[in-house]
C-alpha cells in the first residue's frame, strides 16, 4: 500500500471513530485483557492494557489503527510479556472462516499471485505454482454473499450444538460479524472459562463433528443383527445420535416414510462396518461446524475488538443480534456514499449494499466511499494523485 | 460431610474418608495400644495390604471383620510412609484405589453420589429417565467429565461418542467409577505425602524393613531405539533448539519433547539434564512432571506422544518433506524407512 493510501484511509478511520466511538464494545473484565492493534504501516503493537471503557476509546481514537484486537484471556498481569501475563481464563471462543468452507462461488471470486514468477489467476489457490513449481503463493480472496452464506450457516449450526448440547443459553452467546470473511461467537463466563488446551480441543471434535464412532450408534464391527433397529437412534432423540439421525433422513427425503433406525438399518446390511463407518463419519462431518480449531484452543489469542473497522475492508466487527436475519454486506457497512476517484488495479465484481462493482482492471475510476475503502483495503486499488 | 448414615462396613470400603477417620478417633487409641497382641490382626492385615500392593498391584477386600479392615488402613499408611520409598508410595495408592474402584462398581447409587460429591466435588445427578439406547444411571456436568477424560486417549472417551444433553454427560456406573480412578489415587497419596511419621514401636520397625526389602525397585524406563538427535522430528528437533538457545519452550513443545523422548526409550535423568539449561528450570518440578509423564508418577499411565494432528493445532508442527505421511512424530524415520525397503525389494 502507498503511503497516500494509508494516510488516506487512517484519516477515514478517524473521522468514523470520531462520529461512533461509543459503539466500540468493552469486553468484560476489561481491565484484565491484554490490548494490540495494528497500525496502517503495519506494525503491529501489542500488550497493552486499559483501566476502562473510556481510555481504551480514547486509544483507538488517537490512533484510529488498520485494526483493532483484545485477548479472549484474562490476565493477572496483560501488559507483560506472554509468559510472565499469568493466565486466569479465558472467553470460550470459535471463528468461522467462508475462506476455510468449500464454497462454489470461491472459483470466481479469489485469486492468487505466485510470489516467485508473478504469476496470476482468478481461483483457488494451488498448493504449487503450475508455471514455476514455486510454493511461495499469495491469495487474495474476497467475501461474497453467497460464501458468507454458507459461513452463517456453519454459525447457526454452532449455536444450535452450544445451545442444545452444552445447554447455554442463546442470550449469554455473543455473535458477531468478523468483518470481513465471517464469524466469532463468544461466551463470556461459561463453565470452560477455565479449561486448559486439552479440554477446548476435545470441545473442537465436537462442535465440528470429528471421529463420531459408529459404535455411538449401536454398533460395532462384529454387531449382530438382532434387535440392531432398536439400538439406532430416532430423528428425536438428543446429541448426535440425533444429529446423525436427521442428517441421514434429509438426505433420504424421497423415501419418507422410512424412519431413521430403518435407514441405517439397511444401510448397515446393506454395505457392512468399514462403508458405514466411513457414511456415519460423512455425515458427523457434514452435520458439525467448521471452525478453526485454533482458535477455540489456543488460550492465547487476540480476536479484532467488537465494534471496530476491519482494515481490510472498512466493514465492522458487528454484534449479530439476529442471526439469521444478518446480512453483512448491509449491515456492517460503516462508510457512505460520497464519491471518491481511486485507481484500481485489478479486482473481481463484489457487492455492498446491493449495489453491484466490477470487474474493474487498470482504471481510474469515480467510487462510493465504502466500495472504494473495502479496495483501498484490499490493496487492490489506490488512491488518484 | 456426608449426608445419610454410614455403617461401618461403608467406612471399612471406603477407609480414606474423613467418617473412617473419626471413628478411629473415637475410640482413641496409641500406636502402642496397636502394637499390643490384642490387635496382631490389625497389624497384619496392614503388613498384607501393603504386601499385596507390592505382589499383585491390588489390595483385596477383606470384609469379614470390618473394624479390622478400617484400623488397619491407617496403620498400612505409615507402613508405607515410613520405608520411605518414592515408587511404594505410587504402588501403595495405586493398589488402594483399584480396591476401592471395586467396591464403588457394586456400590448402592445414593451413597456413590455422596462420595463424589463430597470427596472429589463432582456433582453427580441420579438419572432416572432413559434417554438413548442404553441405561445411564447418573449424568455429570460436561466440564466435570472433560477435566478427567481428557487424560484417556481411547476415542470412546471423547465428548462426541458420549450422551450429551444441555450440559450433562450421561454415564453408566462402571465409567463413572473409571473416570475418577486417578483421583482416588491421588487422595490416598496426597494423605501419604502429607502424613508425619510418629515414634513407632519396635514391632513396626521389622515390619518396615521387611517391605522395604521386598518392595521392588523404581520400574526401568523399557527398551531403548537408540535414535541419534539428529534423526530426530523436525518439531522434535525445533523443541531441543529453543531449549538450547535457553529460550522458553511453550508448554505443549515441552510435552512433545517429553513424551517423545520417553517413549524413544531416553531415561529421566538424560531428559533433566536437558531442562536443566532452560531460564525457569525448577528441578524438583521439571523431575515430577518428566516421571510423571515417563509413567512413574502417579500411576501406570505412560504418555504417548501427541500426533502431528494435534501439534499442527497447537502451532508446533514444523513439516518437512521427510515427514511425508506419517501421523505421529514417533513415526519419523520408520515408516519413511519402511517404505523404501518394500520399494527395493
Ligand atoms: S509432521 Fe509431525 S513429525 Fe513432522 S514436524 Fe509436523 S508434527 Fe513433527
Ligand atoms: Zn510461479
Ligand atoms: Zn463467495
Amino acid at each position: 500500500m502507498d503511503k497516500k493510501t494509508s494516510i488516506f484511509l487512517k484519516k477515514k478511520f478517524k473521522e468514523y471513530y470520531f462520529r461512533h466511538i461509543e459503539a466500540i464494545e468493552s469486553p468484560s473484565r476489561i481491565k484484565e485483557r491484554e490490548f494490540g492493534y495494528m497500525t496502517f504501516d503495519r506494525i503491529m503493537i501489542r500488550h497493552i492494557s486499559f483501566q476502562n471503557s473510556g481510555d481504551m476509546q480514547a486509544r483507538i481514537l488517537k490512533e484510529s489503527p488498520n485494526s483493532v484486537y483484545y485477548s479472549t484471556s484474562f490476565y493477572e498481569e496483560p501488559s507483560l510479556p506472554m509468559h510472565e501475563k499469568g493466565w486466569k481464563g479465558g472467553d470460550f471462543t470459535f471463528d468461522i472462516d467462508a475462506d476455510t468452507l468449500s464454497s462454489p462461488c470461491r472459483k470466481d471470486h479469489d485469486k492468487w499471485i505466485c510470489r516467485i514468477c508473478g504469476m496470476q489467476q482468478v481461483g483457488i489457490k494451488p498448493k504449487k505454482c503450475p508455471s514455476c513449481k514455486g510454493t511461495r503463493i499469495h491469495e487474495i480472496n474476497i467475501a461474497c454473499g453467497i460464501c458468507l452464506d454458507d459461513a452463517k450457516n456453519e454459525a447457526i449450526k454452532l449455536q444450535d450444538i452450544l445451545i442444545n448440547d452444552f445447554g447455554i443459553q442463546k442470550a449469554n452467546i455473543d455473535t458477531f460479524f468478523s468483518g470481513s470473511m465471517g464469524y466469532h461467537l463468544s461466551i463470556a463466563n461459561s463453565d470452560f472459562a477455565e479449561a486448559n488446551q486439552a479440554v477446548r480441543s476435545d470441545i473442537v471434535d465436537y462442535v465440528s463433528g470429528q471421529a463420531f464412532l459408529p459404535e455411538s450408534l449401536g454398533v460395532s464391527r462384529k454387531s449382530s443383527y438382532e434387535n440392531m433397529i432398536d439400538r439406532f437412534p430416532s430423528e428425536s432423540e438428543k446429541g448426535w445420535r440425533g444429529r446423525i439421525a436427521r442428517y441421514l433422513k434429509d438426505q433420504q427425503n424421497r423415501e419418507k416414510h422410512m424412519d431413521t433406525q430403518m435407514i441405517l438399518t439397511e444401510l448397515f446390511q446393506k454395505v457392512g462396518y468399514r462403508k458405514f463407518k466411513l457414511a456415519i463419519e460423512e455425515a458427523a462431518k457434514k452435520s458439525g461446524a467448521t471452525i478453526d480449531p485454533a482458535v477455540t484452543t489456543d488460550i492465547h489469542r487476540i480476536l479484532r475488538l467488537p465494534g471496530t473497522l476491519h482494515g481490510k475492508t472498512g466493514l465492522l466487527k458487528k454484534r449479530c443480534k439476529n442471526l439469521e436475519n444478518f446480512s453483512p454486506l448491509d449491515d456492517a457497512i460503516a462508510f457512505g456514499s460520497d464519491p471518491i476517484k481511486v485507481i484500481v488495479d485489478d479486482s473481481p465484481q463484489f457487492s455492498l449494499m446491493e449495489e453491484q462493482f466490477g470487474p474493474f482492471k487498470s482504471e481510474s475510476i469515480e467510487l462510493p466511499m465504502m466500495a472504494a475503502i473495502y479496495l483501498l483495503g484490499q490493496d487492490m486499488a489506490k488512491v488518484d494523485e | 460431610m456426608i449426608s445419610i448414615d454410614l455403617g461401618q462396613e461403608d467406612l471399612a470400603k471406603y477407609p480414606f474418608l474423613d467418617e473412617a477417620g473419626d471413628y478411629i478417633k473415637a475410640r482413641d487409641l496409641s500406636l502402642v495400644d496397636i502394637s499390643q497382641p490384642d490387635f496382631n490382626r490389625v497389624i497384619r492385615r496392614a503388613r498384607q495390604r501393603v504386601l499385596q500392593a507390592i505382589r499383585s498391584r491390588e489390595v483385596s477386600g477383606e470384609m469379614d471383620t470390618p473394624e479390622i479392615e478400617i484400623l488397619s488402613f491407617p496403620i498400612a499408611l505409615i507402613l508405607v510412609k515410613a520405608a520411605n520409598l518414592d515408587h511404594l508410595i505410587s504402588r501403595y495408592s495405586h493398589a488402594e484405589a483399584i480396591r476401592v474402584e471395586k467396591f464403588l462398581e457394586d456400590e448402592r447409587e445414593d451413597l456413590i453420589v455422596e462420595i463424589f460429591r463430597n470427596i472429589l466435588k463432582i456433582n453427580v445427578i441420579l438419572v432416572t429417565s432413559k434417554i438413548s439406547f442404553s441405561k445411564h444411571n447418573y449424568k455429570i456436568s460436561i466440564i466435570d467429565y472433560l477435566r478427567r477424560a481428557t487424560r484417556f486417549h481411547e476415542l470412546q472417551w471423547k465428548l462426541i461418542n458420549r450422551t450429551v444433553d444441555d450440559g450433562n454427560v450421561y454415564l453408566k456406573s462402571n465409567e463413572l467409577i473409571r473416570l475418577i480412578r486417578q483421583e482416588i489415587e491421588s487422595k490416598i497419596q496426597d494423605k501419604l505425602k502429607e502424613m508425619v511419621v510418629p515414634q513407632l514401636p519396635q514391632s513396626f520397625i521389622k515390619t518396615i524393613q521387611e517391605l522395604s526389602i521386598l518392595s521392588p525397585p523404581p520400574p526401568k524406563l523399557t527398551g531403548k531405539v537408540n535414535i541419534s538427535p539428529d534423526k530426530y522430528p523436525p518439531c522434535v528437533k525445533a523443541a531441543l533448539d529453543l531449549l538450547k538457545k535457553g529460550e522458553n519452550l511453550p508448554h505443549y513443545g515441552r510435552f512433545l519433547l517429553t513424551t517423545y523422548l520417553v517413549n524413544i526409550g531416553e531415561s529421566v535423568d538424560e531428559i533433566m539434564s536437558l531442562y536443566s539449561r532452560s531460564p525457569d528450570f525448577n528441578e524438583r518440578i521439571t523431575k515430577y512432571q518428566v516421571e510423571h509423564i515417563a509413567g512413574l508418577k502417579g500411576g501406570r499411565v505412560k504418555y504417548t506422544c501427541p500426533s502431528c494432528r494435534t501439534l499442527i493445532t497447537h502451532g508446533f508442527c514444523f513439516k518437512t518433506k521427510e515427514c511425508n505421511k506419517i501421523r505421529n512424530p514417533l513415526q519419523f524415520g520408520v515408516k519413511t524407512n519402511l517404505k523404501s525397503n518394500k520399494k527395493r525389494k
